[in-house]
């Protein structure tokens, strides 16, 4: 799994959804513990709560924008170098999702974990790498 | 839960007790964090660790603000089941910590200043629950 900071917000991209569980033992946190609580957090705000963008695309937005690149520049704000850094993946079987900033406050640890800075210290917890776009 | 009804500003302070037998020590946080040694997970909670200890004062040192004892100001800024656990522990002779996070230092202390928390494993237990916004 891949996270990175694009003009548009933290993109994630991942080939096989990572269970729960995997997250878990490679975050090194033991089940129904707060380390698994903070671990969860991040695991719902990085790969629960995404806009599939694919999926977007494809069933509402294909016939206004000629492209999925055009779509993601104009609807999303996406700039030239995300799309280019996002390329290879948008045009393979990869999942690739847009994490919101909709319960960024008031979303209680989930939203502060990606506030600012702060998504690198997520990627850690999801053993995910990560990457600054731009 | 607390709700504050005075002025409410972008920062935060927070406050939260150990109890334990001497000092807290690492491992025995982890365990009762429910962190594996060397992974991520113990990586960012040995950082809340050393947060945690910093500043860390026995709590009938602890600042009492306007309360008229120890009691009364854990029973305020905890609640009651707290400041009667906190007595059973002094009165078995372990040791009690007091201390404070703030949302306007380090990344780490910033992050749990803002979550509600409990944790408890043999001897050792951690209450954070006044945490959060």
């Amino acid at each position: 799994m891949l996270l990175r900071r694009t003009s548009a917000g933290v993109v994630v991209s991942y080939g096989r959804r990572p269970s729960l569980r995997a997250c878990l033992r490679k975050a090194g946190a033991y089940p129904d513990t707060y380390a698994a609580d903070v671990v969860q957090g991040a695991y719902e705000w990085y790969v629960v709560e995404v806009v599939d963008l694919k999926r977007e695309y494809r069933l509402y937005y294909k016939p206004e924008y000629p492209t999925i690149y055009a779509f993601l520049y104009r609807k999303f704000g996406f700039n030239k170098a995300d799309i280019r850094a996002l390329k290879t993946d948008l045009d393979s079987d990869r999942y690739v999702g847009l994490a919101t900033a909709s319960v960024r406050y008031g979303g209680g640890l989930k939203g502060y974990i990606s506030y600012d800075g702060r998504d690198g210290l997520a990627a850690r917890l999801l053993g995910a790498s990560w990457e600054e776009v731009g | 839960m607390k709700v504050r009804w005075d002025f409410v500003t972008n920062s935060s302070t927070t406050s939260f007790i150990i109890i334990c037998s001497g000092k807290p020590r690492l491992d025995d946080f982890l365990a009762a964090i429910g962190a594996k040694a060397g992974t991520p997970a113990a990586e960012l909670f040995r950082q809340l660790y050393y947060v945690l200890c910093d500043g860390l004062k026995p709590v009938n040192e602890a600042d009492r603000k306007e309360s008229e004892n120890v009691y009364d100001m854990l029973k305020d800024e905890f609640s009651e089941r707290t400041a009667n656990r906190v007595q059973s522990a002094l009165r078995e002779g372990k040791d009690v910590w007091y201390g404070r996070l703030a949302s306007e230092n380090t990344e780490v202390e910033a992050f749990f200043c803002t979550d509600s928390f409990e944790v408890e494993r043999g001897e050792f237990y951690l209450n954070a629950l006044p945490c959060g916004w």
